[in-house]
């Protein structure tokens, strides 16, 4: 530019090649040098700002180390000689996959994509599905050393402004070294130090992110994590999933009772199994207590010590199954399967009914809708389940089903009760939550998330037509 | 940190020291069926117990292997004591396995037992905690222990096979179930007497297929029909014969199909018409004369459907011989009634809960009726009124070529 | 003393679990050894009570906003019998509490665990009693939200399901019993219906004070209509003499249902029901007595007593009644005069008169 002297500073590979690009050949030969002249130097960055550098998002920058932290996070910035302002240039263009379908969330009906790595693209998924002038986001530096990108979404008008200043606080106390993935903010904004459950629903989901921040809630967003925080969140969520909103309500109502039931087997079924038999053999029915006592009458060990083995071939199967490389995957089947469950059946060493009770518990395990985390944390209450069945029995699974109830009972998830709608009972979110009526009865928000503006329609339901719909007269 | 010391000490304590209650189910020897006897031993009564037990290996495919050495499903165990509890727990002494109670469908009691007094003997399976008061309650004709000892060709388990004749035909033709419950329920009520059906031991005589024949000549099987009747003290008194017994289920409302064997109505040869009940429905209501003295009205309304024609003659036709058929079984109803209801005045002992009826209806007057009821009953006047309605023949209206018009 | 805040609707849920958690698993045998067939008709008659206990409470706690029935004790009576009657009453949660949890191991002892001993569910229940008063009142109200449905399904279940092995003319002539008799003998399970009087140590925790006389009276009708039909059940089956012969009941009841092998066997159910009512039952008694305890003391703060309190109520409910007889003879001859006719009924209603007449001062409660 002539005499004066520019300073263009960046990490390279973070930045688009073709802004630099763009940078220096507006700066080298678009920019007529007796026009510079005629500028005061202090304002030289703004001149060039607002004159030659129409097509960036760009942003003065006056501080030294936050200028530091804008090269760190993948900006551009430009000095120039004699000016007391840097000026940011946004170029980012990080490394990063394109958008592809979920992958712990699948559905069959609705919207496909899932989020990615990049904030920026997370948030426009967002934007791009609620087009509110109410939402809003606030960004947040959180990270000593990785300095990461969060950002809080809600719709103002719809989210309780409580709750809001909590998540703002909660988020901008956090301090740590570095935020890598989601699931590190989530341990420190959530209500509760030690609980199995997640206290904050974590979604890769856009859809699912839209409609609940319809429905009053936040989300958090941080840069590098495909994983977006939700919160308030109840427990009944994690047996919900967001297809149920795009399938014929009737259909979903017999999916989420058979989804309790999933959760009623995949928690009870090995205690409640191990208690019957080894304690109240009078509630089986005759037929019933021949075949297990025939089955039971070779294997050697007593039906607790028999179903905790399979349960933990179970979760090592499991673990093995996601850890592997796909191609090993099948062998890992084969193993499972073949050998271990029918050659210990053969062998005698564990009983078939035991077999098919633990399979089915595996399989309920996951059929809980959008429950991956939940299933992860049912792991160990069914262990607690077994060995409490297996001490006192029917009792015992009596006393661990209540101490898991006030359990969850105290759980708050950003002040809202976690067993909500259930308890505290309200009614009207009831059929939401247990059932999902069809949309047009869904009128309301839910009270205890949701600010001001419960209503979420006035449309009257659908109703056939009083007087015939015209028709044109057949030929 | 501090709570999860306390849940692990917890857990370890209850660990350690728990499993007050456990049993493995392979461990438990599963009685489906009991007998209790009275025996005479050294000069004084004993109570000689049979347990029906399950051998669950060989009831699971692949289970017990095949062949001549395979293992019996059920095997039949005795004891003797001075209770019914200790004479169980002398078998326990004997068998590698924990006695189980809690499967138990059948309590048998016999003859001798009976006659003496049943009452001592329904104590234990009430209060156990693991017996059921819907276990079914049944006489056996001589001892308990022999119908249990019965091995049935197809059904093995004597005790099985009266459970399910119970469960499955209860209230068809002459078989009445009695739970413990009912039992006991006549016998707080201090006037009805307690009745419990009857089993016995017969010789079989119409299985003729060979695969089912147990060498060494036909095996005995059970029979199931007819009622023992009991004082109000549980003592047994007699048994009722077949046809007694579908008098006293009509009265009692147990009949829930049962065929009547009436006379075609039309002259000539008296060909058996099979009627089938299909429901009946009886009421029982207490006339009180001016003396105070009552008397007892059965109202039995019956549902038949015509089942069977054995003969060739027409007669099934028009309304006069609905009418008369209906008629019939009217009186074939109210001719059992009367001759249960005279059995039981013989007897002294109010198997029909007429006292109880009597109580509900005039409850002033069963003051002073209640005290002497034995006295009153045996000259109680019954009368019997039965109406019944044919509903269905089926699907053909008269025997084959039975109608006598020629083809035009 | 910032106990939580909980619903009306919270409130008479709490109330209607404690109602139903034991007095439908004893009444009907005490009422048919009294009146037989006539029993579903005390049921009735005690209803009658519990809505003059309910009256009562909430003409007490209007008078006194704010305050739980400890509280407003020094205030009518003077500070040293309203405190020493308040420590009769920290003695009569306590022992009744400790009389429930009894019972309630002695149900499982008889009819499910026999070799267990009678500590070991005493204890564990204690233990999990604890858990959840730590918690907060909102806490285990909020669970108590969850459990009464269930509760009252499984009952509902128990009550119809045996209907085969059901004759009604069983309960025929009915009320042949005189009048006076049948009064007599509601007494006692009114005592049982009166422990709703313990609503008043919930009052203050209250969010609104709308329609809490109606929301409690509500639910104390359909408590007795649930343990009127209840009897009616017991009654068809079993017949008035020998439900009064049986030690449990409705445990007897759930083992006569058998229906085409599908709903057989459904005692499980009743054990359910059993352990979850009363681990509710237990919280709230136990509630009372540590409030209760704190607030005669003046003590600001409530939590640290639940330790003693909790092996208190171990240790006398371990040492309280020796066996079953003491138990059922308990239950009809003391509990009558124990609960309803002084604690419960006798008790507040003059208190209530007292306040009537003198119109004592009340301090406004800054809350």
């Amino acid at each position: 530019m002539g005499d004066i002297k520019c300073l263009a500073v960046w990490v390279d590979g973070l930045i688009n090649n073709r802004v630099s690009h763009d940078l220096f050949r507006s700066l080298m030969l678009d920019i007529p040098e007796e026009k510079l002249r005629r500028v005061p130097k202090p304002e030289l960055t703004d001149y060039i700002n607002q004159h030659f550098l129409p097509f960036y998002s760009t942003a003065r920058v006056t501080d030294l180390t936050e200028l530091k932290r804008w090269i760190l996070m993948a900006k551009m910035i430009l000095l120039v000689d004699g000016c007391p302002i840097g000026l940011m240039l946004d170029a980012e263009a990080t490394p990063m996959r394109g958008i592809t379908e979920p992958v712990l969330e699948s559905v069959v009906a609705g919207p496909r994509d899932s989020f990615v790595e990049s904030l920026r693209i997370n948030t426009a998924l967002i934007r791009s599905r609620l087009g509110d002038v109410q939402l809003k986001s606030e960004n947040f530096i959180v990270g000593r050393r990785s300095n990461t990108l969060v950002t809080l979404m809600y719709v103002e008008d719809l989210a309780n402004p409580l709750i809001i200043e909590e998540a703002r606080q909660r988020i901008s106390r956090v301090d740590i070294d570095g935020v890598i993935d989601s699931s590190y903010l989530k341990e420190y904004i959530q209500d509760r130090k030690h609980t199995l459950f997640p206290l904050i629903k974590a979604s890769e989901r856009p859809d699912k992110a839209a409609a609940d921040l319809l429905e009053g809630r936040f989300v958090v967003i941080v840069d590098g994590s495909p994983q977006i925080l939700i919160a308030p969140t109840l427990f009944m969520e994690f047996l919900q999933s967001a297809e149920d909103y795009y399938l014929n309500p009737l259909v979903v109502w017999m999916i989420r009772v058979l989804r309790y039931l999933a959760l009623f087997i995949a928690t009870n079924l090995p205690g409640l199994y191990v208690a019957v038999t080894t304690f109240h053999q009078e509630l089986l029915p005759i037929p019933l207590v021949f075949v297990v006592a025939g089955a039971r009458e070779t294997v050697p060990f007593p039906a607790f010590v028999e179903a905790l083995t399979i349960l933990v071939i179970f979760e090592l199967l499991w673990e093995a199954g996601i850890r592997l490389p796909q191609v090993v995957g099948a062998a890992i089947n084969i193993v499972g399967a073949l050998i271990l469950g029918q050659a210990a059946v053969q062998a005698g060493l564990v009983s078939p009914a035991m077999v098919i009770v633990i399979g089915a518990t595996a399989i309920s395990n996951f059929a809980l809708g959008s429950g991956y985390e939940l299933a992860s944390s049912l792991r160990l209450i069914r262990v607690v389940f077994l060995i409490f069945g297996a001490v006192l029995g029917l009792y015992g699974i009596a006393l661990v089903f209540l101490a898991l109830l006030v359990h969850l009972a105290g759980l708050r998830s950003f002040g809202v009760p976690y067993l909500a709608p259930l308890a505290p009972m309200r009614p009207r979110e009831l059929k939401d939550a247990m059932f999902r009526a069809p949309w047009w009865d869904l009128a309301y928000r839910p009270a205890l998330i949701a600010g001001k503006d419960l209503t979420v329609s006035n449309t009257a339901p659908p109703e056939p037509p009083k007087t015939p719909v015209p028709r044109k007269p057949e030929n | 940190m501090k709570k999860l010391q306390v849940l692990l000490l917890i857990g370890i304590m209850l660990l350690t020291g728990g499993c007050w209650d456990r049993t493995e189910i392979s461990d438990l020897g599963l009685i489906v069926a009991t007998g209790a006897d009275l025996v005479k031993e050294d000069g004084e009564d004993k109570v000689w117990m049979t347990l029906q037990m399950a051998n669950p290996v060989a009831m699971v495919p692949g289970g017990g292997g095949g062949g001549a050495g395979a293992p019996r499903a059920f095997w039949t165990v005795s004891g003797m004591g001075r209770s019914v509890r200790t004479a169980s727990i002398a078998v326990a002494e004997r068998i590698p396995k924990r006695l189980f109670w809690g499967q138990n469908r059948v309590f048998i009691v016999g003859e001798e037992a009976a006659r003496r007094n049943i009452i001592p003997f329904l104590d234990r399976p009430l209060r156990g905690h693991s017996t059921r008061r819907n276990t079914y309650l049944v006489v056996a004709r001589g001892t308990a222990k022999k119908v249990l000892e019965v091995e049935m060709p197809t059904f093995r388990a004597s005790g099985l096979a009266l459970n399910n004749i119970l469960e499955l035909e209860g209230g068809t033709e002459a078989i009445m179930p009695v739970t413990l419950n009912d039992f006991a329920y006549r016998l707080g009520s201090k006037v009805t007497a307690p009745v419990a059906p009857v089993v016995s031991v017969v010789p079989q005589t119409s299985l003729t297929v060979e695969d089912i024949k147990v060498p060494g000549g036909p095996s005995p099987t059970i029979d199931i029909s007819g009622i023992a009747v009991f004082n109000p003290e549980g003592r047994l008194l007699d048994f009722l014969n077949k046809e007694e017994t579908l008098g006293l289920m009509l009265v009692l409302n147990k009949s829930k199909e049962r065929e009547i064997t009436v006379a075609c109505p039309v002259k000539g040869p008296q060909e058996p018409v099979i009627m089938h009940l299909v429901r009946s429905n009886s009421r029982t209501v207490v006339h009180m004369d001016e003396k105070g003295i009552p008397s007892i009205e059965v109202k039995i309304r019956t549902i038949c459907d015509l089942w069977e024609h054995f003969g060739s003659h027409p007669g099934m036709t028009g309304i006069p011989y609905v009418q008369s058929l209906e008629k019939r079984v009217n009186t074939h109803i109210e001719k059992e009634i009367k001759m249960v209801v005279s059995r039981a005045q013989e007897l002294n002992t109010d198997i029909f809960g007429f006292g109880e009826e009597v109580r509900r209806q005039h409850r002033d007057e069963w003051l002073q009726l209640g005290n002497h009821w034995s006295e009153i009953f045996p000259g109680l006047e019954v009368t019997v009124s039965a109406e019944t309605s044919l509903r269905h023949r089926g699907l053909t209206i008269e025997a084959p070529g039975a109608r006598k018009e020629h083809l035009l | 003393m910032e106990p939580g805040r909980i619903s009306n609707r919270q409130l008479a849920f709490l109330m209607a679990t404690v109602l139903l958690a034991t007095v439908i698993y004893f009444m009907p045998q005490v009422a048919a050894r009294a009146v037989q067939q006539d029993s579903w008709i005390t049921a009735l008659l005690s209803t009658v009570w519990a809505i003059l206990v309910v009256l009562t409470i909430i003409a007490l706690s209007r008078r006194f906003p704010g305050l739980t029935l400890i509280e407003y004790l020094p205030l009518i009576l003077g500070k040293p019998l309203g405190k020493l009657l308040g420590l009769f009453y920290v003695f009569w949660f306590l022992g009744v509490g400790a009389f429930v949890l009894r019972q309630f191991a002695m149900l499982l002892n008889i009819a499910v665990m026999p070799a267990t001993p009678v500590a070991v569910f005493m204890v564990t229940m204690m233990v999990l009693v604890v858990y959840a008063l730590r918690g907060g009142l909102e806490v285990w109200t909020r669970v108590n939200e969850i459990l009464l449905p269930i509760i009252i399904v499984a009952l509902l279940m128990i009550m119809v399901l045996p209907y085969e092995s059901m004759d009604f003319r069983r309960l025929l002539p009915v009320a042949s019993h005189p009048a006076g008799v049948l009064m007599v003998s509601s007494l006692i399970g009114a005592s049982w219906r009166g422990e709703i009087f313990m609503a008043a140590m919930f009052i203050p925790a209250l969010t609104s004070s709308r329609h809490t006389s109606r929301n409690l009276m509500l639910m104390v009708l359909i408590v007795g209509l649930i343990l009127a039909a209840m009897e009616v059940a017991t009654v068809a089956v079993f017949g008035g003499v020998n439900a009064g012969e049986l030690e449990l009941p409705i445990f007897s009841l759930a083992r006569m249902i058998s229906l085409a092998k599908i709903f057989d066997r459904l005692e499980v159910l009743i054990v359910f029901t059993w352990v979850l009512g009363n681990f509710i039952k237990i919280c709230v008694f136990m509630y009372c007595s540590t409030v209760g305890a704190a607030q005669v003391m003046g003590f600001k703060k409530f939590d640290f007593l639940f330790f003693p309190i909790a092996v208190l109520m171990v240790a006398f409910g371990d040492n309280f009644l020796e066996n079953v007889a003491d138990f059922t003879d308990f239950l009809t001859h003391v509990w009558g005069a124990y609960g309803l006719l002084s604690f419960e009924l006798v008790i507040p209603f003059i208190l209530l008169l007292i306040t009537l007449i003198r119109k004592p001062e009340v301090k406004r409660d800054t809350r």
